[in-house]
């Protein structure tokens, strides 16, 4: 039996309590420095020292960055908070999954 | 019976069982009552990244495997940059197999109305076996639903839910228009009085997928009144 703890992938944590001003930013390197969702969230993450940025926090970034798209189509919600992305093991949901996921949302909307 | 003497049992009922999946879990569990150390966590190398577990955590029942882990948030909680905005959260310490997460939306972009919204999962398939499922002790999804509905409801005062489909409630739904039952009716036996009996008496569902009809990405709308129905199948 090993000693070593086993549980990094899917570690749980507070929820984040964080400026108002990270949200706008966060908005801004999306919608106006042109950043996939991905590279601003691990941007985001390091800028505001938050490397186990809770899940519903990203889902909030993500409903004020799009607010008129509707997380729940296709089943992206679940699928962000199933895998605790971004903190996620990427084989479950990866970068890519969130980049193409929130593309085609804009496509359809 | 003594904590050890349980624990005998138990490991010696694991071992008659023969699963795969709780095969994995008496070693380590024959280790800890050789030592004596009934209260040390266990880590099971195999499936670490979905659960630690204690020897009072292990309960086998049929093809299940129920564990016990703290409740590290459970219920409203403030938004992460204002704290007028709530959100509804059970989470547990260590595992994901099971969660809430209850939202809300001050207008939905068509019909208007504020609603809430929950994504949630009440168990997990087993890593090293997927016919064995992982539950979490006393998270049962209609409790928590019911909870998540008070609370929301009481802090925001909408009488509307809007949900979307994924997984086994998308199997579900779509299993029941196969035999050609209502939306409604499909709903209804889901909800055998859970929603009736907070006051949600009417259900309607949207087919949002494309082509319609297949069912494919699925919205179920309950609410109080009548008049709130937005032209769902009924």
């Amino acid at each position: 039996m090993s000693d070593k703890p086993e549980l990094t992938l899917y570690k749980t944590k507070p929820i984040d309590v964080l400026p108002k001003e990270s949200f706008d930013n966060f908005k801004q390197w999306i919608l106006q420095n042109g950043l996939k969702p991905s590279v601003a969230i691990h941007q985001f993450m390091e800028a505001y020292d938050c490397p186990d940025i809770h899940v519903t926090t990203f889902i909030e970034l993500l409903e004020f960055t799009y607010p008129d798209i509707d997380l729940g189509s296709r089943g992206l919600r679940f699928k962000i908070l199933d895998s605790a992305y971004p903190n996620s093991d990427p084989s479950q949901f990866s970068d890519n999954d969130l980049d193409e996921s929130i593309k085609e949302l804009l496509a359809n909307s | 019976m003594s904590k050890e003497d349980f624990i005998k049992k138990k490991l010696s009922l694991m071992r008659k069982d023969q699963q795969a999946g709780f095969d994995d879990f008496v070693d380590p569990l024959q280790e800890m009552v050789e030592k004596g150390d009934v209260n040390k966590t266990v880590h099971v190398p195999k499936d670490g990244n979905w659960f630690a577990m204690s020897f009072d955590a292990v309960q086998v029942k049929e093809n299940r495997l129920v564990i016990s882990a703290k409740r590290i948030e459970n219920g409203l909680i403030s938004s992460s940059y204002d704290p007028s905005i709530k959100k509804y959260v059970v989470e547990f310490s260590g595992t994901r197999a099971a969660y809430i997460y209850g939202s809300y939306k001050s207008r939905h972009p068509i019909y208007g109305w504020s609603y809430i919204h929950w994504d949630v999962r009440s168990y997990a398939n087993h890593p090293a076996n997927s016919t064995v499922r992982v539950y979490v002790q006393d998270f049962r999804a209609r409790d928590e639903i019911r909870k998540l509905i008070n609370a929301m409801e009481g802090y925001y005062g909408t009488s509307n839910i809007y949900n979307s489909y994924i997984n086994d409630n998308l199997l579900r739904f779509q299993a029941g228009i196969g035999k050609k039952k209502s939306p409604s009716q499909i709903e209804k036996e889901w909800s055998q009085g859970l929603m009736e009996g907070l006051g949600y008496n009417y259900v309607e569902a949207f087919d949002e997928g494309h082509p319609r009809g297949h069912w494919r990405d699925v919205k179920v709308h309950w609410c109080k009144k009548k008049q709130d129905f937005g032209g769902g199948h009924v």
